[in-house]
């Protein structure tokens, strides 16, 4: 009776593993991130290679994506908390023209660039092989949040999460918060 | 050989009035009318489970609405659209409730044929303009393209 117990509990805790690794599958990790150098609404140029040693946190957006929207001043505000903490903040948006761009994102005041990534390379470099084939790639990262690490790594990308949506981005800041604390 | 490849694709695309993509599946069964008369023009959408697309009212200038053309012609005056009632989706999180629709509904669109319009079998343009997102992404705008046939007896 005590062994079948035993399996029964085993069994659960394995099932209850393979579950919740499945809800926190994410692609790329621990992959070198897409270099890219791309201009923000002033004409500045930013690329990921002048931010080696920071913790980069990036989000694909697009002025019409409600999820990208809901988060902006979530992100606004996670960039006010950890500015000076080694982390910048970028907004990549994709395929769409800087004045819609400079008007859409105005109203949120971001204290960070918006990267414009017009012809949607950039997103489509970080779309993970194999993952949602039937979009076209440059699709398929909007409404995702990443982190590089400051090694230029991938260490965090919600694009497969299948838990609910993360507006306070809970899950980043903590992970932020484990790499700050590691310090990788 | 490259006609009959032309026909069998147009056929594909229109067979049975139904057009699909990815996401959003269009079907248009055929209208009859007499010359003269008001009509509607059905046009079921149905959105693959688990997507929605935003509705044809939205509460953010910045979302794209679902919008339809159709292009009537001269002989064929589309006098209103009729979207269906809109459904919430509660963005978690936030104080922020999305009009969306999903799953499989219907947009009528309301007529006038012309008086003088000879008997015969017409083909209308119509587009279903839309955006649609799943519970944590959203994908591109796209519109897609669908053919209706009016019947005038």
């Amino acid at each position: 009776m005590k062994s079948i117990l035993k399996s029964l509990i085993l069994f659960m805790a394995v099932s209850h593993s393979i579950t919740a690794g499945a809800q926190e599958v994410q692609p790329m990790l621990g992959q070198k991130a897409p270099s890219f150098a791309l201009n923000d609404l002033d004409g500045k140029m930013y690329s990921l290679e002048q931010f080696k040693g920071k913790y980069i946190v990036i989000h694909f957006a697009t002025t019409w994506c409600p999820f990208c929207n809901a988060e902006a001043p979530h992100l606004e505000q996670l960039n006010k908390d950890y500015r000076d903490k080694g982390v910048v903040v970028f907004v990549v948006d994709v395929k769409e023209g800087k004045e819609l761009v400079e008007k859409s994102f105005g109203r949120f005041n971001f204290s960070f660039p918006v990267l414009l990534d017009a012809d949607g390379t950039v997103s489509a470099s970080y779309a993970p092989e194999g993952v949602q084939p039937d979009l076209e790639r440059h699709e398929v990262p909007i409404a995702s949040n990443l982190i590089i690490d400051k090694e230029g790594r991938i260490s965090f990308y919600s694009l497969l999460n299948t838990t609910s949506f993360d507006a306070k981005l809970s899950k980043l800041k903590q992970k932020l918060d484990e790499l700050i604390e590691s310090g990788i | 050989m490259t006609r009959w490849l032309i026909l069998f694709l147009l056929y594909s695309l229109t067979a049975g009035g139904q057009v699909r993509d990815e996401i959003v599946k269009v079907n248009v069964s055929k209208v009859i009318v007499k010359a003269g008369r008001q009509s509607v023009i059905n046009i079921s959408v149905e959105v693959k489970d688990g997507y929605h697309i935003q509705a044809n009212e939205v509460n953010d200038e910045y979302i794209i609405p679902t919008t339809i053309e159709i292009d009537g012609g001269s002989e064929f005056i589309i006098k209103s659209l009729n979207f269906p009632s809109v459904k919430k989706f509660k963005l978690e999180g936030t104080d922020v409730d999305l009009d969306v629709y999903d799953g499989l509904f219907e947009i009528l669109a309301f007529f006038n044929s012309q008086k003088t319009l000879p008997k015969d079998l017409y083909q209308l343009n119509g587009a279903l303009t839309y955006q649609a997102c799943d519970s944590i992404r959203c994908l591109f705008p796209k519109t897609i393209k669908f053919l209706i046939e009016i019947e005038v007896q």
